[in-house]
């Protein structure tokens, strides 16, 4: 056989099974589990609670306001906003606020280390406590794979410490965030199917979850550990859930998916170690010796012919 | 096959790693500013800077280190690269003490700074984030290599309200030029002609198939964008092995 045509056979060959395997080893890092996919809307996520509660310290030498606000736009498939149902102790209203309805805040004076507790429902646009629809046209077009969900319900996450990148003089303690929720299905008949923790807090960890978590996914969120459950709710039955998480995680680990959702590790905001310079270039040099190599094998051919 | 066909395809693979590192880069970039509202910019019109921020990797542009604080309220430290990934940071040498830098940052203001100081150390070097209202720009030094850090320290002059730049209007209103695109067209049809004026006739057929191969990996790689890092990582190995 000639050998120029057993040369072209390998180069197509490798260059075939690179691209499978590459392609391969893709799906085998994000691999998810398949799960019951309803015909049609069959279940709903109702009365969406959360309560926070944090301890929240005052680095500067003058006062400061922990702020929070009526408006926490998220998505699920359809907006829902936080409303503040309770406070604990009672906030006071700011004067500039980023919401209609005013936003609220606790005064923290210099050094002090304030205990705060608020509880917030989700609520649709007109006010009510959200409705919301698990079904097939809840799957969310997202570009970042692994954030899609099954079946359907969207795992919405946040980082509990970014009050510090928003203010520096403020340095979160403690934080503890109890989340509950209600499903209920619509249908005559038995539905099944896995459902994660609709809000999940990054780099911390799951303290409680009531029934118990059947799982608890890594790889949906950059540093989220999402609780999910493995539910079977009979004909029009409803079901309670509620999970709480604490922040920082104790042992926190990163996820080999989700490279595109950055997440900061903790940051207190009297973290002020110093930080490693990034590399910040790619080397010429190889870049120049391959050029060489192009020029002196063209060159090479030239004179021998 | 004759060996001066063995060093073309070799040169050819090694080209197209860098090649691979740019059609990565501007294919994943127009994900990353996911809400213009909220992007801040960074400009220096000595340098002709005018580039939007982001706090998730220095491989998408500007970057802000998150250890740090925001404009305003302490030490700000933002990195970026001085080749390829766009080389936002390509004429950062060229910055003299007394030139203005204005960081644009919803929310908080234009916050403009005062260049006071320029110097280079290792690699290995430790930034302090205790330097009061201070900006620190850092990149490679010297340009192509990454041995050293070429630093820029501006001290904080005053805080004006927040007006985008000029960039963040115009990338706001136009469509992105696809240049990943551009790049895997510009290989081939590089690699095309150097196999059409091969001069040894019975060898051209490798040269072609190597050029299509390495074109269908940069398509694979604007499809199903790599992380970046993983290759850079690849040619600074490469690099050491060359003596670099």
């Amino acid at each position: 056989m000639n050998i120029n045509k057993v040369c072209i056979v390998l180069i197509v060959l490798v260059a075939s099974i690179g691209i499978i395997c590459a392609n391969s080893s893709n799906k085998a890092v994000y691999g998810a589990e398949t799960d019951i996919k309803p015909t049609s809307v069959s279940v709903n996520m109702t009365h969406l609670y959360a309560t926070i509660h944090v301890h929240i310290k005052n680095n500067n030498n003058h006062v400061q306001y922990f702020k929070i606000s009526q408006t926490y736009t998220d998505h699920l498939n359809s907006p829902i906003n936080w409303q503040v149902v309770r406070t604990y102790p009672e906030a006071l209203h700011m004067i500039d606020s980023v919401s209609q309805t005013g936003d609220l805040g606790w005064k923290v004076q210099p050094g002090q280390t304030k205990d705060v507790k608020f509880t917030l429902l989700a609520v649709d646009s007109s006010g009510a406590p959200l409705n919301f629809n698990i079904g097939n046209d809840a799957a969310v077009a997202n570009t970042y794979w692994p954030l899609i969900p099954d079946p359907g319900l969207y795992a919405s996450w946040f980082q509990p410490n970014e009050i510090e990148m928003l203010n520096p003089s403020l340095d979160l303690k403690y934080w503890k965030g109890c989340f509950s929720f209600d499903l209920k299905n619509l249908e005559s008949h038995s539905v099944s199917g896995i459902i994660r923790a609709p809000v999940v807090p990054t780099d911390s960890k799951l303290v409680s979850s009531d029934p118990k978590a059947t799982f608890i996914d890594k790889d949906m969120v950059l540093n989220g550990k999402i609780a999910a459950w493995d539910v079977n709710l009979g004909s029009h039955e409803l079901q309670h859930y509620e999970y709480a998480y604490v922040w920082p995680s104790s042992t926190s680990s990163s996820s080999s998916t989700g490279t595109y959702s950055y997440v900061p590790k903790t940051s207190a905001a009297s973290t002020t170690s110093p930080v490693s310079t990034k590399q910040t270039g790619i080397p010429y040099i190889p870049f120049v010796v391959g050029g060489i190599l192009v020029a002196s094998g063209l060159a090479y051919a030239g004179f021998r012919r | 096959m004759k060996l001066s066909t063995l060093f073309i395809i070799a040169g050819l693979v090694i080209i197209s790693l860098y090649f691979m590192v740019e059609v990565g880069y501007y294919a994943t970039t127009e994900d990353v500013v996911l809400n213009q509202s909220d992007t801040p910019y960074l400009e220096i019109p000595e340098i002709n800077i005018d580039q939007s921020i982001n706090n998730k990797s220095i491989d998408y542009g500007v970057f802000h280190e998150p250890q740090s604080s925001n404009p305003g309220y302490g030490t700000v430290v933002l990195a970026g690269h001085r080749t390829f990934y766009s080389s936002p940071f390509l004429n950062l040498d060229k910055l003299q003490k007394g030139d203005k830098i204005t960081v644009s940052w919803p929310g908080i203001g234009n916050v403009q700074y005062k260049v006071v100081k320029t110097y280079i150390v290792q690699a290995s070097y430790q930034l302090s984030l205790e330097q009061g209202n201070t900006l620190i720009l850092y990149t490679c030094y010297p340009l192509g290599s990454s041995k050293q850090r070429l630093i820029i320290q501006a001290a904080q002059t005053k805080i004006t309200p927040f007006s985008y730049s000029k960039a963040a209007k115009t990338e706001d209103q136009s469509s992105p030029i696809p240049y990943a695109l551009l790049l895997i067209g510009g290989f081939l049809g590089m690699g095309l002609i150097l196999s059409y004026l091969y001069p040894v006739k019975e060898d051209k057929i490798f040269i072609f198939m190597t050029v299509v191969t390495l074109t269908l990996f940069l398509v694979y790689g604007y499809l199903f964008p790599v992380p970046q890092d993983q290759i850079a990582s690849q040619i600074s190995d490469l690099s050491n092995l060359f003596g670099g």
